[in-house]
């Protein structure tokens, strides 16, 4: 079998020589040293890191809010009913028979260590002569130690002490972060946990006297 | 071939896809409210709050923004509050357009078209009806006269301030309503005397019952509130009056039917409200005292005598009139601040999922007034009830709670200085009071809900 060449093939140009040739794109030269892209007489230093915000100071127990049981009804010269005195809990006697539920179920003051609200009473009563001496400021050693949550947000939850009328409706909104106790004051939590500001801005909407407000970042 | 442009077929493709997407997108919805009080600004928060992002367009008569009316009787009438303090708290970005000072004129609910003055027109997606109430007229009363005046909005609330800084001393207050006897305390503790005209026996016996409304008749008259119970104005005579003057040194002077007068500096008319509806004449919703809503606020649409909700149309507030299925199937109308703002959320929540799978709004109505320090706070609808039972407490003090039942079932509860206690009252409401809570199922509870 003889091979049979009828002619010369052409030579199968190089695959890179077919089709229009593209100019070659003008290579930047890369940066031969990192002070180049930070400009000349900078040196390249890496990331930076920010040393300049001060630590957080340790402000202690939550700020604690706490209104006076007395109603503030202003000078009225026709006032004819005192004022509701502070007489500390009182014994309701059931006038029907109507049940009155034996458990209670509304939300009681938490445990003492669990939360902002431990402080409230003690403060609110710091020199009144009500209660054995308590100190005011007492930080607590356990919460520290312990793994429980060092709530340490700011504040965006105020109420006006002289607006406030003890309506309650907050606490219906929300109970987890206000509780209009039996001794005729309010107690609320000033930097409620993320999920529960959707009722804490309920409450604020439809508070009587429009006390309740929310500052920071409470529009989120 | 330059290194700057695309082929042409390509770049064909790119602009073709490019007015596609433009073609398709959705058009931006429009909720139009009308009424800018508090139920419609609360049923725009809601909008936001939901994630609606398209237009919403207020349509106000008034020239405010919306603000609490609430402290118009109260502390402002009292000065113990400020013109700042009816700021009402918006924690969204409303981005609404504000069409203040504009009074809607009509509706066209086949076109969803909303009438303006000067024949525009309005074209909604969906609309709120929260125009809320105005203040009923007292027939014969001249309100046209700088000594008798209404109050419910702002600019009642300062003409009148203006009124009686100019040196009024008795005030006469006819209607013994919530707003009357409010007004009356206010005054009251300015320290001008004031004199209270209702045609009833007891002070807010329709809303609290003859019982409460008596304890707060010996409030008012312990605070030396003058009283003609069980009277009706009949003739009015105004100083500034061309024909009807009283005599000299008298601003208004109204006789009764029961024959007496009252001669007073100032009258103010507080009897009542009527919802704003005039101008739904003839759009064909049902609009007999309030817009009539189906039990999910979407609003009721007659046409020869067929009902049908209307999807886009939702009513909010003390306008509507619509059935809160825990109490019973009757719409009624409820005129207190709180339900408002629930009602707004609950409609603009309505609007956006429409009549079929939104769900029935069942607020418990809450109120509260405030009367020569007496805090009276109710849940419910006590108004409704056949019986009021005393709870707890001493009514002598004014320290009590009060159940009201209805054929045996709670209605309603209403308190006076102890709010805290009225809580548990509530979770009363829709339960029998005699038979143990746990026996059976409620008359009106969840499991009856469901059903309905």
């Amino acid at each position: 079998m003889t091979v049979v060449t009828t002619g010369s093939m052409p030579a199968v140009p190089p695959f890179d020589q077919t089709g229009p040739r593209l100019a070659p794109v003008p290579r930047q030269a890369p940066p031969s040293d990192p002070v180049s892209v930070h400009g000349p007489g900078i040196p390249y230093t890496g990331p930076v890191t920010v040393h300049g915000l001060p630590p957080v100071p340790d402000t202690g127990p939550f700020p604690v809010d706490v209104r006076p049981a007395t109603l503030d009804t202003g000078p009225s010269p026709v006032h004819g009913l005192p004022a509701v005195p502070d007489t500390g809990p009182k014994i309701i006697e059931a006038g029907a028979r109507l049940p009155v539920p034996v458990t209670p179920t509304r939300p009681q003051l938490p445990a003492p260590e669990t939360g902002p609200l431990e402080a409230a009473p003690l403060t609110y009563l710091g020199g009144a002569g009500r209660r054995a001496a308590a100190p005011a400021f007492r930080p607590s050693t356990r919460r520290r130690s312990g793994g429980m949550r060092r709530r340490s947000d700011p504040a965006v939850v105020s109420v006006d002490n002289n607006r406030c009328h003890l309506y309650a409706i907050c606490q219906q909104e929300a109970p987890a972060s206000f509780l209009v106790a039996r001794d005729g004051r309010l107690y609320y939590d000033a930097a409620p946990p993320e999920h529960q500001m959707a009722s804490v801005r309920q409450a604020a909407r439809l508070c009587p006297m429009q006390a309740i407000k929310l500052g920071g970042d409470s529009t989120r | 071939m330059s290194r700057n442009r695309r082929s042409p077929d390509i770049a064909q493709a790119l602009a073709r896809a490019g007015r596609a997407r433009l073609e398709h997108r959705p058009r931006q919805r429009t909720v139009v409210i009308a009424g800018a009080g508090i139920a419609g600004l609360r049923a725009a928060e809601r909008l936001r709050e939901r994630g609606f992002d398209g237009a919403i367009i207020f349509i106000g008569e008034e020239p405010h923004k919306p603000y609490n009316r609430t402290p118009l009787s109260k502390q402002l009438l009292a000065r113990t509050g400020r013109l700042a303090d009816l700021k009402l708290p918006v924690y969204r970005d409303l981005d609404a357009t504000w069409r203040l000072g504009t009074r809607a004129l009509g509706l066209d609910v086949e076109r969803n078209r909303l009438l303006l003055a000067r024949g525009e027109e309005v074209e909604y997606d969906g609309l709120v009806i929260a125009t809320g109430v105005e203040a009923r007229h007292l027939p014969g009363a001249p309100l046209w006269s700088d000594h008798v005046w209404s109050l419910r909005d702002m600019a009642d609330g300062r003409g009148l301030g203006r009124r009686l800084a100019d040196g009024a001393r008795h005030i006469a207050v006819i209607g013994t309503g919530f707003i009357g006897c409010e007004i009356a305390s206010s005054l009251r503790g300015r320290g001008l005397d004031v004199t209270l005209v209702g045609r009833g026996n007891a002070l807010m016996s329709a809303a609290v019952g003859s019982q409460v409304g008596g304890l707060m008749t010996r409030l008012h008259r312990r605070n030396r509130v003058g009283m003609k119970l069980g009277a009706n104005p009949v003739r009015w005579a105004t100083a500034d009056s061309k024909t009807d003057r009283p005599k000299s040194g008298v601003g208004v002077s109204i006789w009764l039917d029961d024959g007496s007068r009252v001669d007073a500096d100032v009258a103010v008319v507080a009897v009542g409200a009527l919802p704003a509806v005039r101008w739904l004449q003839g759009s064909g919703l049902d609009i007999s005292d309030g817009v009539l809503t189906g039990p999910t606020t979407h609003a009721v649409h007659v046409d020869s005598g067929r009902l049908a909700l209307v999807p886009s149309i939702v009513a909010a507030g003390d306008v509507a009139r619509w059935p809160n299925l825990l109490f019973d199937r009757t719409p009624r109308r409820v005129e207190h601040w709180i339900t408002a703002s629930e009602h707004g959320q609950a409609a603009a929540d309505a609007l956006l999922v429409g009549p079929d799978a939104a769900l029935p709004f069942t607020p418990i109505p809450r109120f509260w007034s405030e009367q020569f320090g007496v805090r009276l706070q109710g849940v419910g609808r006590p108004g409704l009830a056949d019986t009021c039972r005393l709870a707890e407490g001493s009514p002598k003090d004014l320290e009590f709670v009060a159940v009201y039942t209805r054929e045996g079932v709670v209605v309603g509860a209403v308190s006076a200085n102890a709010g805290v206690r009225l809580l548990e009252y509530t979770d009363l409401i829709g339960w029998p009071l005699d038979s143990p809570r746990l026996a059976g199922p409620p008359a009106l509870g969840p499991a009856r809900l469901a059903a309905v």
